[in-house]
């Protein structure tokens, strides 16, 4: 308990150093980007206008000055109003992490569904001959091949079948689970081709071992020796690259939700990117980056699960 | 591993429902099978902020709801909407009067009070930093209410233009406004337009027929989609998930009029060009250069080929329905002869080395751009090109700040479609004109001051007779707004705005 405890404290003491880190980062770089007066004035290049512009958002103040105040408003979840809307910014934000969420969660789903089995399969037949060994190298080269197609080419290619040609699944919106199913693909299409070649290898590698050559010696089938001994151990190995693969979603939800029109949190955070909107930018970041986190702590609890000689230590 | 799959299968199970409950509600507005689908590039960063947006994205869809004092049509004109009628009593001072029988969507009577409060919180108050004050009304600096219907405004200076930049002024409801707030307003606003917004979530917007509006619509609701990209967007239409989808790339109109969805172009108040910056000791000073490269292009080859017929080939400052549009005139003609005769008149037989900022957004304008690159190249204009992203491009241009010998430009000519915008840019009066010509810039200032529209006109035409034969910039052509729908009729599109009031479902036996 006090083992569980010490690792909690240390979880919070760890995400309020990466917060103040990333937010530190951001506040100072999107302070480079550009000058916000300028988007907010519209076509007017009145100095007047820009100044007062500037004095109302405290831009005019030293940077020193303007980085305690947001420090300090941060500290206490407040990270001011939307200088577009006028909204409040965090709220902007948490209204987006739902839709991004239920994104991520099915396409998680969908891509552990799929590299998986696969994953295993390719392992188990690496070395297969006849029609196996054939099927099992051309899915290999087909997945080589996807892990070379761009995100946004998948997403148009699927738009193109599922919803123009045959128009099985709808292309935009987020009208319940239907719609989700394109994005959801997209986003594994971008991430399921590495795990597959990871855990094909692994799996590959644990077939060779000795507790599999003695599972067999000891009469157990090969489907069973690839599924009860080799894969929970290439698992174990591949579960880093999940945990690493879920992190990096956020890049392609970015992708996918400008794409399929996906109302979450990747196109709030483009939007105010263009648009200079520097207490939403800071919102979305704080959110993603304690989502993050919480991601990279869920691996770590995985892999704690899967291999229990891994301790809190 | 399992247990890590299993909950990630409860979370998104529940996730789905919660979502799908949503889709329930959703669905609830669109069982009606008269209500429009839309694909939209954008919905507006700031809701329905009156204050915060004037122009595009906000054209697309805040009429559905909002009314305006005055309306302008396709032609340019400035027509009665919400007045009925505009007098100007002073230099600075008009008189409008209102329209009697109209309601906000909540009951409340549209009246003076409503835009004596639009003046008072939009322009003087909450909203007196944002958008619509600084770009749009800055001259505006009182209202008086002389009776319910009548109200008087008053300019800081002489605003001839006044009637026309109020064409995107909303008036607001006083008791709901005063109730919830600027804040609350923006999510659930309260206009007198058709349609009555019923939610404006992230990414979409979901609106139903105000049978008691003064223009009552033909559909039972709107359903906005946010779908930023232009290849979705024809995606979406070509695969019926809606019905009009908006802002459709030009190399998309072949494909889709193959599919028997039907094409809208409607004049986009928008021009391209490329403007010079002169300085001293550069080869633009030579008007003979200068000329010489407005020959060199061939603008109805990239209108007809590049941009599949969307777009006019350019012939002044303006576009189709701006003010003082004079369809008289004619571009200068392509003569790539005549540009290498000018080019070594001037004094450059060899050629001459440029170097341009170039602003490039999207296909499109690449494509443009590229074109004219290689005309300019094939008459000896060697251009060196610098690009830059947006926000980059607009701080030189607001402060003058060009280190090159031209800048792609494209002007925004709405909401007003004032055709001496541009102008703005190239005034002697501004701090770093990329070129300043002070008879021109004399006449476009004496312009703005004047209120009688032949002596406008004249002005204009002055300005235009000298540009002609001393180009400050090379004019490239006006753009069109491409729009497809399918199943619907009656669309109408006046200065980027659509007539959302009159766009019905297509009966069996109509054809568009």
């Amino acid at each position: 308990m006090t083992e569980m405890l010490r690792h909690a404290l240390r979880m919070l003491l760890n995400l309020s150093l990466l917060l103040l880190a990333t937010l530190t980062l951001l506040f100072f770089l999107v302070r480079l980007a550009g000058d916000p007066a300028l988007i907010l004035s519209g076509e007017s290049s009145d100095p007047a206008v820009l100044a007062e512009i500037r004095r109302s958002l405290g831009l005019d103040q030293p940077l020193y000055r303007q980085y305690l105040i947001f420090l300090w408003q941060a500290v206490q979840l407040d990270l001011g109003t939307s200088w577009v809307s006028g909204q409040d910014a965090l709220a902007l934000a948490l209204e987006r992490l739902w839709p991004t969420l239920t994104l991520a969660l099915a396409a998680i789903v969908l891509h552990l569904g799929l590299s998986i089995p696969l994953g295993a399969f390719l392992g188990a037949t690496r070395s297969s001959i006849g029609v196996i060994g054939k099927v099992s190298r051309s899915l290999d080269g087909l997945i080589l091949l996807a892990q070379g197609i761009p995100g946004y080419v998948v997403a148009l290619m699927l738009i193109q079948w599922f919803a123009v040609q045959w128009q099985i699944f709808p292309s935009t919106g987020s009208d319940g689970v239907a719609s989700l199913v394109l994005p959801a693909l997209t986003i594994t299409a971008f991430l399921a081709p590495k795990l597959i070649r990871v855990l094909a290898v692994n799996v590959g590698d644990a077939l060779q071992d000795d507790y599999a050559v003695m599972a067999r010696a000891q009469g157990a089938s090969e489907p069973t020796v690839v599924l009860r001994h080799a894969l929970p151990n290439a698992l174990l190995g591949a579960t880093a690259l999940i945990g690493t693969q879920i992190a990096n979603l956020v890049n392609g939800i970015i992708i996918t939700e400008t794409i399929f029109g996906w109302p979450g949190m990747g196109r709030l955070l483009l939007d105010s990117v263009l648009l200079l909107d520097f207490p939403v930018v800071q919102s979305v970041v704080l959110v993603t980056t304690t989502l993050v986190f919480a991601a990279n702590q869920a691996a770590d609890w995985a892999i704690r699960r899967i291999d229990p000689r891994i301790r809190y230590s | 591993m399992r247990s890590v799959v299993m909950a990630s299968l409860v979370a998104l199970l529940l996730l789905a429902g919660c979502d799908s409950k949503l889709a329930d509600r959703q669905a609830s507005a669109q069982n009606h099978d008269d209500v429009i689908r839309i694909a939209s590039r954008r919905l507006p960063p700031g809701f329905a902020n009156p204050a915060a947006h004037t122009g595009q994205p906000a054209v697309d869809i805040w009429p559905a709801f909002f009314d305006a004092l005055t309306y302008i049509d396709a032609n340019g004109n400035v027509i009665p909407w919400l007045a009925t009628r505009w007098t100007q009593t002073t230099t600075t001072r008009w008189r409008f009067e209102l329209r009697r029988d109209v309601r906000f969507s909540n009951g409340e009577p549209f009246d003076a009070n409503a835009v004596e409060l639009a003046v008072n919180e939009i322009l003087l108050g909450y909203g007196a930093r944002d958008l619509v004050r600084t770009s749009l009304l800055p001259t505006i600096i009182s209202a008086e209410v002389i009776d319910s219907y009548t109200i008087d405004i008053e300019t800081a200076k002489p605003d001839p233009l006044l009637p026309k930049r109020l064409s995107q002024f909303y008036p607001l409801p006083p008791r709901y406004f005063r109730e919830v707030g600027p804040k609350t307003f923006a999510r659930k606003p309260i206009g007198t337009g058709p349609f009555i917004v019923e939610r404006w979530e992230a990414g979409r917007v979901l609106m139903r027929a105000n049978p008691q509006s003064w223009r009552p619509p033909a559909v039972a609701g709107l359903d906005f989609i946010e779908i930023p990209e232009p290849i979705a967007r024809r995606q979406a239409i070509e695969s019926g998930q809606v019905q009009l989808a908006m802002y459709l790339a030009p190399e998309d109109i072949a494909d889709l009029k193959e599919k028997q969805i039907t094409i809208r172009q409607a004049a986009e108040p928008r021009l391209r060009m490329m403007v010079f910056v002169v300085r001293e000791g550069s080869p633009l000073q030579s008007r003979q250069v200068r000329l010489a490269m407005n020959h060199a292009i061939d603008k109805d080859a990239i209108v007809k080929y590049l941009l599949s017929g969307a777009g006019v080939v350019a012939t002044q400052m303006g576009v189709r329905g701006s003010e003082g549009f004079d369809p008289s005139l004619k571009a200068i003609a392509y003569d790539p002869e005549r540009a290498r005769a000018l080019l070594r008149e001037a004094g450059y037989p060899n050629g001459i080395d440029l170097e341009m900022d170039l602003l490039v957004v999207t296909n499109t304008d690449r494509a443009v751009f590229e074109a004219i690159l290689a005309d300019l190249r094939d008459v000896g204009v060697r251009i060196t090109v610098h690009t830059m992203e947006f926000e980059r491009w607009r701080a030189k241009l607001l402060a003058g700040d060009w280190q090159h010998d031209l800048f792609s430009f494209t002007v925004a000519l709405d909401p007003l479609l004032d055709i001496t915008k541009a102008w703005q840019y190239l005034t002697c009066e501004r701090d770093n004109a990329p070129f300043c010509q002070p008879e021109v810039s004399e006449l476009i200032e004496t312009r703005a001051r004047t209120f009688d529209q032949s002596e406008r006109d004249r002005l204009l035409r002055l300005a235009h007779e000298k540009m002609t034969i001393d180009p400050p910039v090379i004019l490239v052509h006006e753009m069109e707004q491409i729009t497809a729908y399918r199943d619907l009729e009656n669309l109408q599109v006046d200065n980027l705005m659509i007539r959302w009031d009159q766009l019905r479902k297509r009966s069996s036996s109509s054809h568009d």
